[in-house]
């Protein structure tokens, strides 16, 4: 009779792993059904199923999961210096909105982050990278790159084309002057445009987390912080 | 040498269950079908009817339970061979790392080296109890298995590695897949059919002697359960350790 209460909580631990989206917490999850359903074999009877389901349900798959998520919850960033976005200054480390963004999303999925700075033009070293960020705008010119990684949309930006015919975001228009003070060209709106991370095509999983977290951050009022504390 | 020896194991086990097969004719299978319940403890004398079960009356099937692990642990290890093996720049320096290539401070080994021992201890008591009380081979050679797997989370992975080798695990993981059947073999000829459990001290002519600890509820009783259950529990314990290593070396991913 007893064993009705274990399967009970074997039921409600399943259950609550269809909402669980860390990948650590369902990992303890899992291995919580484990020796929920091992209590209610025990419990039926059959001590040597109960064994089996407590030492490979809760003990080995748990190990097993936890060793691969630590190994693959490592992510290898590449980020383009950009003020306000990512920066890194000597005495304060990272500062910006999307450090901040990318961080909190870290933090809650339990993941660690590497960080390296690239330059979009070498295109051979960005594999070894899992996501690409650091104000990353369609310009037209680096179509091949942005049609082979998984793009996430992160903030509505402007573009900015000056009479040289060079196009620039509004975050580095800003910074160019706040910096001078002035400007020498001439710039011309040219529209609404995105700032994007970039997701390795592989990892869709990472890139789906990411827009949910995104998604959330702005439903409870993070984003606009984040906006403000960094942006203005 | 490895491969050669897979193979070898693998074609001996083939021939062997072809050869059983063959030997099973009808009146084994229905008429002189032994009634289990009522002549376990008499017949079989393990306490753990499962145990009886699935280490007497039913070892076919338990031995090809334990040659599909032998299948899939070689099967991992044959695939990732070809994978060059993932050498860790951090490895280079002095200092130790574990298989996540974290480095490994005291407070990691302490605890890993608890719980290992602790791991062991109890695998090694299920494994030798296994015919007296719930456990077994199998759920032995899981608990020791995760047991290192604890280990080389929080020691140096490259010197578990070594140590593993040195006891020469690998090979015993071969020698007991060729014992399986050997044993087989031996009831086949010796005793009333092949695979079938016997008691060979009673055979000697020393049946239930409270003096050389062989009745009922004793370590010794069950007749081969205790041999078979170590069998059992090293062939898991080494194939778990062989998948999880070579996935490790060769991918640098469990």
């Amino acid at each position: 009779m007893l064993s009705i209460v274990f399967w009970g909580l074997a039921l409600s631990v399943s259950i609550s792993l269809l909402w669980a989206r860390n990948l650590i917490v369902s990992i303890l999850l899992f291995g919580l059904f484990g020796t929920m359903t091992s209590g209610a074999y025990l419990l039926m009877g059959a001590p040597d199923v109960s064994f089996a389901s407590l030492a490979l349900g809760a003990g080995f798959t748990t190990f097993v999961f936890i060793i691969s998520v630590r190994k693959t919850g490592k992510i290898k960033v590449g980020y383009v210096n950009t003020p306000y976005l990512i920066d890194r200054k000597e005495e304060v480390g990272y500062t910006g909105f999307e450090y901040e963004l990318i961080s909190g999303f870290a933090k809650e999925q339990n993941l660690d982050l590497d960080f390296e700075v690239i330059t979009l033009e070498a295109d051979s070293e960005l594999k070894r990278f899992d996501l690409l960020m650091g104000g990353l705008y369609e310009d037209g010119e680096h179509t091949a790159l942005f049609e082979s990684w998984n793009k996430v949309q992160v903030l509505e930006t402007r573009l900015l084309k000056n009479e040289k015919g060079e196009i620039i975001d509004l975050m580095r228009y800003k910074h160019k002057l706040m910096k001078d003070g002035y400007h020498d060209l001439e710039y011309d709106n040219l529209g609404k445009s995105y700032y994007f991370f970039l997701i390795e095509k592989t990892r869709t999983e990472l890139a789906d987390s990411l827009k949910a977290f995104i998604d959330e951050a702005v439903e409870d009022g993070r984003f606009e912080e984040w906006i403000r504390r960094n942006l203005g | 040498m490895s491969k050669t020896g897979n193979i070898v194991v693998l074609v001996f086990l083939l021939v062997f269950a072809a050869g059983i097969y063959l030997n099973l004719n009808e009146s084994k299978l229905t008429a002189d079908r032994p009634d289990y319940i009522t002549n376990l403890i008499t017949e079989n004398g393990s306490l753990n009817a499962v145990g009886a079960v699935y280490l007497d009356y039913r070892f076919y099937d338990t031995l090809f339970e334990v040659t599909v692990f032998f299948v899939a642990a070689f099967g991992v290890v044959m695939i990732l061979k070809r994978i060059p093996a993932t050498v860790s720049e951090e490895h280079k320096n002095n200092i130790d790392y574990n298989l996540n290539g974290e480095a490994v401070d005291f407070r990691m080994k302490t605890a890993g080296t608890l719980i290992f021992f602790l791991s062991q201890v109890f695998a090694i008591y299920i494994i030798l109890t296994g015919h007296l009380g719930p456990g077994g081979g199998f759920v032995g050679g899981v608990v020791a298995g995760t047991g290192v797997l604890v280990l080389s989370g929080t020691r140096d992975i490259e010197g578990i590695e070594r140590g593993f080798l040195d006891l020469g695990i690998p090979v015993f993981e071969k020698v007991i897949m060729l014992t399986l059947p050997l044993y087989g073999l031996i009831g086949l000829f010796v005793f009333d059919a092949a695979l079938s459990n016997f008691h060979l001290l009673e055979h000697m002519g020393i049946e239930d002697s409270r003096l050389w600890g062989i009745g009922r509820g004793e370590l010794i009783s069950g007749g081969t359960a205790l041999f078979l259950n170590m069998a059992i529990g090293i062939k898991v314990f080494a194939g778990s350790w062989a998948i999880l290593y070579h996935f490790v070396k060769h991918r640098g991913v469990v």
